[in-house]
């Protein structure tokens, strides 16, 4: 694979949720159209699982280079989680803020292996919208 | 009052998606073509097991310029978003009883689109549901959600 080519983004086997689906679709279309997170993607590895406590629902990304893989659930084992009420993670999306403001503030739970421990802010950097994006400013 | 799927209720929202402000702020600019499939799944007393039905919201710069049922599907590649939703859970969400968000991410309502969009407008998701929940007057001929188990 080469930095900045295709990353395919595929829903997990038997994977249902629609917040499965909303990021599988999410990451495809930017993915699609940036090519430094395209980079960005290439380089990311591990887990990271992201829950919606407020509804219940809780997705893992798994990342391993040119593929992007996106769970139901929290797939073990896992590098990273971050969690919190569907709002919180729609601004951390928005690019409003960030895991680390959000963890400190008490908004977010955010934790990470040490070996890992700047993969929330790494998934941050990716999945948080460009101003230059669809619809964009 | 109008009644849930007739055209007076539809008329009716679109009358209050233009009267709330909040709606104009929060929706993207430039078109918005929303289409809706309506699945008939048992509960629902308006639309039959196995039934569909479709309709079309259209939003220009924040103001809602048609909002009509469908007798024929439009083709899905002209639109912005499609949701699918069971009947019985749109009816939910138009009584008040079922919160859209969670199932749009238990994936009960299903959201095909540029999910850039709705992340960058997912507060219109909030005004929405709040015109659908509280604004509009409802008329429920056959009966109110949410229904009996094993009703139908």
């Amino acid at each position: 694979m080469v930095a900045g080519g295709l990353v395919r983004v595929r829903l997990g086997d038997d994977t249902t949720s629609g917040l499965a689906h909303i990021v599988q679709q999410y990451l495809e279309q930017d993915l699609a159209e940036f090519a430094r997170k395209r980079r960005l993607a290439a380089r990311l590895r591990g887990r990271i699982a992201m829950t919606a406590s407020d509804h219940d629902v809780t997705v893992t990304l798994a990342f391993g280079g040119g593929e992007i893989v996106v769970f139901d659930g929290e797939r073990l084992p896992v590098d990273a989680s971050i969690a919190g009420p569907h709002a919180s993670l729609v601004r951390l999306l928005q690019g409003e803020t960030n895991p680390l403001i959000e963890h400190l503030r008490g908004r977010l739970r955010v934790r990470a292996r040490f070996a890992r421990l700047f993969l929330p802010m790494r998934l941050h950097r990716l999945v948080r919208l460009d101003p230059g994006g669809s619809r964009g400013a | 009052m109008a009644d849930i799927y007739t055209p007076q209720w539809y008329d009716a929202l679109q009358a209050l998606l233009n009267r709330n402000p909040e709606v104009e702020k929060n929706a993207p600019r430039g078109p918005l073509k929303v289409l809706a499939e309506i699945r008939g799944d048992g509960p629902s007393p308006y639309v039959a097991s196995g039934e569909r039905l479709w309709f079309v919201v259209h939003l220009t710069d924040g103001k809602c310029t048609q909002y009509e049922q469908v007798s024929e599907p439009p083709p899905r590649r002209e639109f912005d978003f499609l949701f699918e939703v069971p009947a019985s859970v749109f009816e939910g969400v138009a009584a008040g009883t079922v919160d859209p968000v969670g199932a749009g991410l238990k994936g009960t309502i299903r959201i095909t689109g540029d999910m850039r969009i709705l992340i960058r407008h997912a507060d219109l998701v909030n005004v929405l549901h709040r015109v659908y929940a509280r604004e509009v007057e409802t008329g429920w001929p056959k009966g109110k959600p949410p229904y009996a188990e094993g009703s139908r």
